[in-house]
């Protein structure tokens, strides 16, 4: 097993996470947190080329840390690192990436994190808005539970982590959708703690507050406004801030942790 | 029949036996879902994750949720090439 010195005491090398939405943002800060401490990495989103310069700067983290602890690289990453360019609103997709997973010897850690936002006031909210926000947000995070959840009990355990938002619990104006959507997150994260507690597997989720990645590049700048003057750090978010509450949810550190919503905002105040 | 087909009802009866925690002698295909204490929701997961690891399958929700009696599970392991 890789024995990492850097991250080392959250005893997380070895372990196998799944990370959807791993492509950019926030979900591929948290692969190189997690590939920093260690972590055989399974990720996930629609766009190859993007997971592909990952992998390979995932790769160069792996050396560097091994290089550190005076450990031989690896000659074949495959067992460290696989991806898979799938569209997680598509149902059979998934069954087959856990199929998969299942001959790759399972999952320890479950990060739902691939999400979308589009903002619009109620009254211009189509059908299809209204489906594609549901889609990825919610009923794809389903699913991932339903799956993971059985390869967990095989392996004894596990932790999964929902990322919601800071939306899905104060809400915002021209929202609404997308609030509903993650607030979904919430309630699903604090039922599946209670029904998958005997299984040892632990259910929380991560509500950001306003992290600077590509997603917010939808919001207006008045909109930007408005949630900064209630931040009380008074400043936007980091990506990384978000994925170490993550390794922190993963690992053994949290193991009296089930059923939370943690905000990760600097102080959000309504 | 091959060896691992000849072998599958045994060890169809040592995942219900496992996850359900009961004994192989109460195991019939006439067993149902929640007619015993121990075969309720919580044992139900354990062994649909039991059966997927022991034959190396992943089976549809609408599969779990059909699968009512031992006898059921049989036929509906059929589905995914586990012979009995
Ligand atoms: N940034 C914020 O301020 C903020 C605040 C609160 C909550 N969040 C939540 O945090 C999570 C990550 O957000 P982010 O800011 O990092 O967003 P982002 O930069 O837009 O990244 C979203 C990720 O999800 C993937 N994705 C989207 N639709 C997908 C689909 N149908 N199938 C597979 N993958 C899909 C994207 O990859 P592809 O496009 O390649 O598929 C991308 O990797 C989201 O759930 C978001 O709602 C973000």
């Amino acid at each position: 097993m890789l024995n990492f010195k850097l991250d080392q005491s959250l005893q997380l090398g070895g372990k196998k996470a799944i990370i959807t939405g791993a492509s950019q943002g926030i979900g591929a800060a948290m692969a190189k947190a997690f590939a920093r401490a260690g972590v055989n990495l399974v990720l996930i989103a629609r766009t190859e080329a993007k997971l592909q310069e990952l992998v390979q700067e995932l790769q160069l983290i792996y050396d560097r840390e091994l290089q550190q602890n005076g450990e031989k690289e690896p000659d074949d990453y495959t067992s460290k690192l696989s991806f898979f360019a799938v569209d997680l609103t598509d149902e059979g997709a998934v069954k087959k990436i856990f199929s998969d997973i299942a001959t790759l010897g399972g999952v320890d850690i479950l990060i739902n994190n691939a999400g979308k936002m589009t903002p619009k006031p109620l009254a211009f909210i189509k059908s299809e808005d209204i489906q594609s926000q549901f889609e990825i947000n919610t009923f794809a995070v389903i699913r991932c539970c339903q799956y993971a959840s059985r390869l967990m009990i095989r392996n004894g355990g596990g932790s999964i982590i929902n990322i919601s938002s800071m939306l899905g619990e104060y809400g915002q104006q021209g929202q609404s959708i997308y609030s509903a959507s993650k607030a979904a997150v919430s309630g699903l994260t604090r039922s599946l703690a209670q029904e998958l507690a005997s299984y040892q597997i632990r259910v929380n989720s991560i509500a950001p507050g306003i992290i600077n990645t590509p997603l917010i590049s939808t919001l207006s700048n008045a909109e930007k406004e408005q949630i900064l003057a209630r931040i009380a750090l008074q400043r936007l978010g980091k990506p990384e801030e978000v994925a170490n509450t993550c390794l922190f949810l993963a690992s053994d550190w949290s193991s009296y942790i089930t059923g939370q919503v943690i905000d990760v905002d600097g102080g959000v105040h309504f | 029949m091959s060896q691992s087909e000849t072998n599958n009802p045994q060890r169809l009866m040592k995942v219900f036996s496992q996850s359900l925690a009961i004994s192989e002698s109460q195991i019939n295909d006439d067993l149902e879902y929640n007619s015993i204490q121990q075969w309720d929701s919580t044992a139900h997961m354990a062994l649909v994750a039991q059966l997927e690891a022991e034959f190396n399958i992943m089976l549809d929700i609408d599969d779990i949720i059909d699968m009512s009696s031992v006898g059921k599970c049989k036929e509906i392991l059929k589905k995914y090439n586990v012979e009995f």
